[in-house]
């Protein structure tokens, strides 16, 4: 039985000074054959980091949606973070200056095959076919103190693959998101998307979600706040 | 009705200040103690007065005199200590106070990964009598306490200038004074530079503030 995979993304600036963007980016890619959700979180501390994260997500897309199951890992992250290294290359910026996190979710829709990777703190929690496959979360010791494109060391994505049967959903989130996320309440929390937002029309979903993130920010809370999350139903 | 607000913990993120303070004997010569017990007072009451969107200070007191270390503030929001006052006494045990901090900053329970980093800050006018040197080298070199902001002062001549240098993050973090004056300008320092990182919006890099004049002091 065919399934549909739906998703609702939403991306909301923390509360701080104007001149500072919103420094998340989310990106989602879909035909016949694939879905690529990537998500990317820019550093505060670099000059161009919105500019950094864009290109992340852009060169994951780029790079997945030419790939099959039977990649070979490593080789799958070196090819992302030189093609991210040369399209910054080609902004003409400083690499140092555009450092992002990033990670990502793509769904061969005929291998029935999810790979999942991540490089620095932006959050994967995949449940798959009713049980949750706990993606290693990236142990920071502090804020701000993660693994990036652009740092010049550990530049390497953790990625793995699972195979899927009737269903799957996912949810990629920054850490202005993960970092808040009630520890026993993950499960409940994609159980939540889910159930609300299936029941909202497309053309709705991200409204609202971005409204929501928008009602529950509070002065005292300077991250943007990304989320994107994907489910399926059967057709 | 379910809303986000049922799966999402809305804080600022803490901003660690972990203070140790000698309170051996010789702290007591020249009104040193006094003015450390006004300075720590001063120091806890102004952090309270700072407000910011970044961050939420939360601060841990240790101090090293008689026989032991001890913890006199638990790790704790800024907004719900009590300040002790201290009372010179015995020798200088410091050595375990480091081992205390590291052992407070390695928990993750206590100190969550959402923190900013910890600024450490130390205060002494002598020469550790407990054996210091692998509790300060596991406490500035390994693991996640390696990644905290150091902080010192030493106070006369016969404070250990050599072993402060090398607790320090950078050389400026390591003020010298001759004075129970200079205990309460170094508390103003060391407040200008949380402050300071709370305010930035890259709280984890380092800050050097211009120590105070003495005309700013209020005595």
């Amino acid at each position: 039985m065919e399934q549909i995979i739906s998703y609702i993304q939403a991306t909301v600036p923390g509360d701080k000074p104007d001149n500072l963007p919103n420094q998340d980016y989310i990106q989602v890619f879909e035909n016949d054959t694939i879905y690529i959700g990537s998500v990317s979180d820019g550093l505060g501390s670099s000059l161009h980091s919105k500019d950094g994260a864009r290109l992340a997500c852009e060169c994951v897309v780029d790079i997945l949606k030419n790939e099959n199951s039977e990649v070979d890992f490593n080789a799958l992250s070196d090819k992302i973070t030189k093609h991210w290294q040369h399209l910054v290359e080609q902004n003409k910026g400083l690499i140092k200056d555009y450092r992002t996190t990033n990670s990502f979710v793509s769904v061969l829709k005929k291998e029935k095959i999810i790979l999942a990777g991540q490089l620095g703190d932006v959050m994967i929690s995949l449940r798959i076919d009713g049980l949750f496959r706990h993606f290693e979360i990236t142990q920071k010791e502090f804020s701000n103190e993660t693994d990036c494109l652009g740092s010049g060391k550990n530049e390497r994505y953790k990625i793995a693959k699972y195979e899927f049967g009737h269903s799957f959903d996912f949810l990629i989130a920054t850490d202005g998101i993960s970092d808040e996320i009630e520890p026993l309440k993950l499960e409940a929390f994609q159980n939540y998307l889910k159930d609300k937002f299936q029941n909202v029309s497309t053309d709705n979903r991200n409204i609202e979600l971005q409204s929501e993130i928008e009602n529950i920010m509070e002065d005292k809370n300077n991250d943007d706040k990304s989320l994107l999350y994907t489910w399926t139903n059967r057709k | 009705m379910e809303s986000l607000n049922d799966f999402l913990i809305q804080k600022p993120r803490p901003l660690p200040v972990i203070v140790a303070v000698d309170r051996s004997g010789s702290m007591g010569s020249n009104g040193k103690i006094d003015a450390l017990n006004i300075a720590l007072k001063d120091f806890i009451n102004s952090l309270k007065d700072e407000d910011s969107n970044k961050a939420e200070i939360h601060i841990a007191l240790f101090s090293f005199g008689g026989d032991t270390a001890t913890c006199d503030i638990p790790f704790a929001s800024i907004n719900e200590v009590a300040i002790p006052t201290y009372q010179a006494d015995g020798r200088t045990p410091m050595g375990e106070s480091f081992s205390l901090i590291k052992n407070l900053i390695e928990d993750k329970i206590q100190i969550p990964s959402r923190s900013y980093k910890p600024t450490i800050v130390l205060l002494t006018d002598g020469i550790p009598t407990d054996d210091y040197e692998s509790p300060m080298n596991a406490l500035i070199n390994e693991g996640r306490s390696s990644k905290a902001f150091r902080i010192a002062m030493a106070i006369g001549d016969d404070a250990d200038h050599n072993m402060l240098s090398k607790f320090v993050s950078t050389p400026e973090y390591l003020v010298t004074g001759e004075s129970a004056r200079d205990i309460r300008k170094f508390f103003r320092f060391v407040t200008m530079s949380v402050t300071q990182r709370m305010k930035s919006q890259t709280p984890d890099m380092l800050q050097v503030p211009t120590m105070p004049d003495d005309d700013t002091l209020d005595f």
